[in-house]
């Protein structure tokens, strides 16, 4: 397993052209939905193998820091809504929640801390796609370059390359 | 739940009592290794998440070593008196050994049962062997231990064996058999020695009666006193009557006492398994001799008649 190693991340793309179709956009709440599952369960696994130790010797490799988050933000109206998983959220959608919404979005967090007990190093990742009209936006911040959450990072950029796009002359080259 | 081994009519070597204390110092040993073992697995584990089987270990062993001439000695461990127990039982008349193992179970953050308790009282002295023990039902290696101990000691040679019924007859047979080696010699010599010889003519009906009866009494009379002596250390006496004769009391073999009590090789003990082993070998070396000695008197007794029949003098 590769280390991370401390960076400032703050990444941002643009998707002006990008078509926010409701299937796709589905698609892509159920990935972070289910990716932010898969973390919250390594989370939890490596607490549960670290609870049954005295303090001093417990190392964590992913420890909860209450930052980590999965929320879909839906502004409509001047109101917002907040799902935090993917069958609300779903639920939501398919009773018309989605419909003349001013915006949407998601944030994925999926930071941690690690190291011993006194001594733990936080790791911060978060990932914001926002989908406006006329523009869509992806934002991704971290205070570490972990291999790991690029990879996450690039599935949720090619989620989002796989979404149909306008072919108008306003169109921008991404 | 206690149980008791007393033995009775037995002869009680010291080497499985030594075996069975090293046992007993496995035993503890091993309990105290699971402990350790336990402590290293636990180590890191908070207080509730803690799993112990032996927890809390407490040992104790004692031996007591009382010796002939009054002193009494403990110790800690059969290394530091296992020489003394190999090289001189007869100076020692009695030993004990006191054994106390008790341990927790722990689990969830609670302590288990708090009387796992093991224990064993061993006593051994020249004419008594008992062993009380009540072993914790999960040691089964160290009850197997005790079982194999108790088997062992319980299929010793019994004391009221062969040797010690027919003591009368082994003695007279002895006798008889020691006597016949004069009376062998004399009727060979009555063959060669002319004055014998004479005699013989005169007395040729009586002569090899009277040699057999006086090897007889004379055989019967130190093979006695010899067979008596080893059977004084073997078989107690007891108060037998009163001789009208010649005004003392008179004692006679205690069979009772001696088939209830055991003979542990210790103390006044310790030469027990060789005397018997000398009465033994005699009884068979003497019985052995018997039939060519009465061979042999009745052959010299024939030449001798010859000689004197055909006129030899």
């Amino acid at each position: 397993m590769q280390e991370s190693t401390p960076a400032a991340i703050n990444e941002q793309k643009d998707f002006t052209n990008l078509l926010a179709v409701r299937e796709y956009v589905d698609d892509l709440v159920k990935n972070c939905a289910s990716l932010y599952e898969s973390f919250a369960k390594t989370v939890k696994e490596d607490e549960e193998k670290n609870e049954p130790l005295k303090p001093e010797f417990r190392e964590y490799k992913f420890k909860h820091n209450y930052k980590d988050k999965f929320q879909v933000i839906v502004f409509s109206d001047g109101s917002s809504k907040f799902y935090e998983d993917y069958a609300n959220y779903s639920v939501a959608a398919n009773g018309g929640g989605l419909q003349g919404v001013s915006s949407l979005e998601i944030r994925l967090n999926l930071s941690y801390k690690s190291g011993k007990e006194g001594g733990f190093i936080d790791h911060d990742y978060e990932f914001r796609i926002k989908f406006e009209p006329g523009k869509t936006s992806f934002k991704y911040t971290a205070n570490f370059d972990d291999p790991a959450i690029n990879g996450i990072r690039d599935k949720l950029l090619e989620k989002l390359e796989a979404f149909p796009v306008t072919n108008t002359i306003f169109s921008r080259p991404q | 739940m206690g149980m008791a081994y007393v033995a009775r009519d037995k002869t009680i070597s010291l080497e499985p009592i030594i075996e069975y204390f090293e046992a007993i110092e496995k035993f503890i040993a091993d309990t105290k290794q699971i402990e350790a073992d336990e402590a290293k697995a636990n180590e890191q584990l908070q207080f509730s998440y803690q799993k112990w089987t032996h927890t809390n270990v407490f040992s104790s062993l004692n031996y007591s070593l009382a010796r002939v001439d009054g002193a009494s000695v403990d110790y800690k461990s059969i290394n530091d008196f296992k020489t003394t127990l190999i090289h001189q039982p007869s100076s020692i008349r009695r030993i004990s050994a006191n054994l106390r193992v008790n341990y927790s179970t722990l689990e969830n953050g609670k302590y288990g049962e708090r009387d796992r308790t093991t224990t064993i009282y061993l006593l051994a002295k020249p004419d008594g062997f008992k062993l009380e023990y009540d072993i914790y039902p999960e040691e089964k290696d160290f009850e197997q231990a005790t079982n194999d101990f108790v088997a062992k000691i319980d299929q010793m040679p019994i004391k009221l064996d062969h040797i010690a019924k027919a003591k009368d007859l082994i003695i007279m047979k002895v006798g008889f058999g020691m006597g016949m080696i004069p009376a062998t010699i004399l009727t060979f010599a009555s063959v060669f020695v002319p004055p014998l010889r004479e005699f013989y003519k005169n007395y040729f009906w009586a002569y090899p009666l009277i040699n057999l009866a006086v090897g007889f009494i004379f055989g019967v009379f130190l093979g006695g006193i010899k067979l008596n002596s080893s059977y004084s250390q073997l078989i107690p006496t007891k108060y037998g009557g009163w001789d009208k004769r010649t005004h003392s009391s008179y004692r006679v073999d205690d069979m009772d006492t001696f088939s209830e009590e055991v003979d542990v090789l210790l103390g006044d003990k310790a030469n027990i398994g060789s005397t018997r082993q000398y009465i033994e070998k005699t009884e068979k070396t003497i019985s052995r001799l018997i039939v060519p000695e009465l061979i042999a008197v009745a052959v010299f007794s024939l030449v001798a008649f010859i000689i004197i029949s055909i006129g030899g003098n």
